[in-house]
């Protein structure tokens, strides 16, 4: 099970964020994600505070994934691209390099057609990054503290008597 | 997967409840949602049918809190229970790092429970997962009930990979923890594990996934593989130690083990043990009062152990073992079926209609006629009038 993880270190994070910033500052929209396909939130930029971002996450990968299982229904890999109108907020979701979900908000302050412009260019951009990310060697980089497990195991111990 | 993020500092892992339908997998997630500290959980999202049925799946994060500097949370996520829904289990299976397989431990469930097992198996490695190799927690809930197994025999007939099993009455929140705090140590383990044997890996590409043989091909040698290079499971000591109390238990349990019962598809389940609606977070379904509760004084008690507050098994039961005559019976109703499926898509070929370009001459000659007689008549007809 050696291979079952995915690790972001943090210069692997700051160089997603100079792209999602620039993106922010061209598109216009309010904030932007950038979500594993397990649902697991990997940074955001912009006005998130009030958002349960963890939520939307997880509710998003799944939506994605049921989408891209009837995309294959259809015959087609997938639809790579899903739109969510609303009256205030609306949210486009784009796949990038088959390992993560770009999920960008955005209300009427910028249009649809811009923020699928500027998705396009972000998404190449972070394609590379995450291509980069997934087909380097992680040698002599920060690891998990060998004390994790037997901390870990105490940590548990204590939540489940509190509860 | 496991997702480390040295940036957040978090470890995130999805931790999914798998069962038959109305097992009570919903309910284990709204006592764990009621029962943890406020701050270390998130809102509890629930994708239900207007009666309450999970559609999609639950969800509820959970926060251990900070473990060596990274902040360590648990994602949870229920399936639908219901055969219908295969596809969505499938779905929510994707990258799951532990499953808590909830099985309901009635009498007239057996069938349930093995299917959703069987299914379990599968959608997992349709997602490149082994289930050998997954951590896994069985659960038996709704101890609370009549007629119900017992834990040895539920034993016997579930846990085909040595996994330990817990009781549990999920509606009064009894089990509900032990079990949860059980998957979340095998799957801190799992991490530490991975851990020290990468450092030097080259990280994975979701898109290669590599998918498992199937459970059934993998059986036979599923088990020594297991006990040799898992470590999430119990050691080999740990099982041959319990293996003096298993086998007198086993004596004691060939002498009470109920008689299997003709386990029938059309059976009727215990509408009691649902409980009502949860969409609203922040009140979690109440048990309907008409629950009949059932103290476990019918149980016997060599399933208490002293040491934990709730019951761990490690029982070694051999795949061949667990083929037990439940397993039987059902290959038996499989083989009907399936000849029954057979028969069915004759009588529809037969029905069909005749392929394109052949010409039915029997039929035109027929209707020919018919017109023919029809006209005569007509003919007949008008001559009479007019005389």
């Amino acid at each position: 099970m050696k291979d079952n993880r995915l690790v972001f270190y943090e210069d692997d994070i700051q160089e997603i964020d100079k792209v999602l910033e620039k993106f922010i500052a061209a598109s216009q929209a309010s904030c932007v994600l950038l979500v594993d396909l397990e649902g697991h939130l990997v940074t955001k930029k912009g006005f998130t505070d009030k958002l349960d971002t963890t939520s939307i996450s997880a509710l998003i990968a799944g939506s994605f994934a049921s989408t891209r299982a009837v995309a294959q229904k259809l015959g087609e890999a997938e639809f790579s691209v899903l739109f969510h109108q609303g009256v205030n907020e609306n949210i486009h979701i784009s796949l990038v390099a088959d390992r993560a979900l770009i999920v960008i908000i955005f209300d009427d302050r910028t249009t649809i057609g811009m923020v699928r412009m500027y998705a396009e260019q972000v998404s190449e951009g972070l394609k590379s990054i995450l291509e980069s990310i997934s087909e380097r060697k992680n040698e002599g980089r920060e690891t998990l503290s060998s004390d994790y497990a037997n901390e870990a195991e105490s940590q548990i111990d204590n939540f489940f008597e509190e509860g | 997967m496991v997702q480390i993020n040295f940036a957040l500092r978090e470890v995130n892992c999805k931790i999914v409840y798998y069962g038959p339908g109305r097992s009570g997998k919903t309910t284990n997630l709204e006592i764990v949602h009621a029962k943890a500290p406020k701050d270390s959980r998130g809102e509890m999202v629930s994708i239900a049918t207007e009666t309450d049925r999970t559609l999609f799946f639950d969800f509820l994060p959970l926060n251990l809190g900070t473990v060596a500097g990274m902040k360590t949370k648990f994602q949870l996520y229920t399936v639908p229970g219901q055969v219908y829904y295969d596809a969505t289990r499938k779905l929510v299976l994707q990258g799951a790092d532990g499953v808590i397989f909830v099985a309901d431990s009635q009498k007239s469930m057996r069938e349930e429970n093995i299917e959703s097992l069987d299914n379990l198996a599968k959608n997992l490695a349709e997602n490149g997962i082994n289930i050998s190799e997954i951590p896994l927690i069985l659960q038996w809930n709704k101890r609370d009930l009549e007629d119900v197994d017992t834990p040895e025999y539920l034993n016997e007939y579930l846990n085909r990979y040595n996994s330990p099993s817990f009781e549990a009455v999920a509606v009064k929140g009894d089990g509900v923890f032990p079990t949860l705090k059980s998957l979340a140590s095998l799957v801190i383990k799992q991490i530490n594990n991975a851990q020290n044997l990468e450092s030097t890996d080259v990280q994975p590409k979701l898109q290669k996934k590599e998918v498992l043989p199937s459970p059934e091909k993998v059986d036979g040698e599923k088990n020594i593989a297991k006990t040799e290079t898992s470590t999430s499971m119990p050691p080999i000591s740990s099982i041959n130690k319990s293996k003096v109390e298993e086998k007198s238990n086993a004596e004691k349990l060939a002498s009470e083990k109920p008689p299997i019962e003709k386990v029938e598809a059309g059976k009727t389940k215990n509408e009691n043990t649902e409980v009502s609606s949860v969409t609203k977070i922040e009140n979690p379904r109440e048990p309907q009062p008409n629950i009949p509760v059932v103290e476990k004084d019918g149980q016997p008690k060599s399933k208490k152990i002293k040491s934990e507050e709730t019951t761990i098994k490690t029982k070694s039961v051999s795949p061949k073992k667990a083929l037990n005559p439940i397993a039987a019976e059902l290959e038996k109703k499989k083989a009907e079926r399936e000849e029954q499926e057979k028969q069915r898509t004759e009588r529809i070929k037969k029905n069909a209609r005749r392929p394109a370009g052949t010409t039915d001459w029997k039929k035109i000659i027929i209707l020919a006629g018919l017109f023919v007689v029809i006209l005569a008549a007509i003919l007949a007809a008008i001559y009479f009038t007019k005389n």
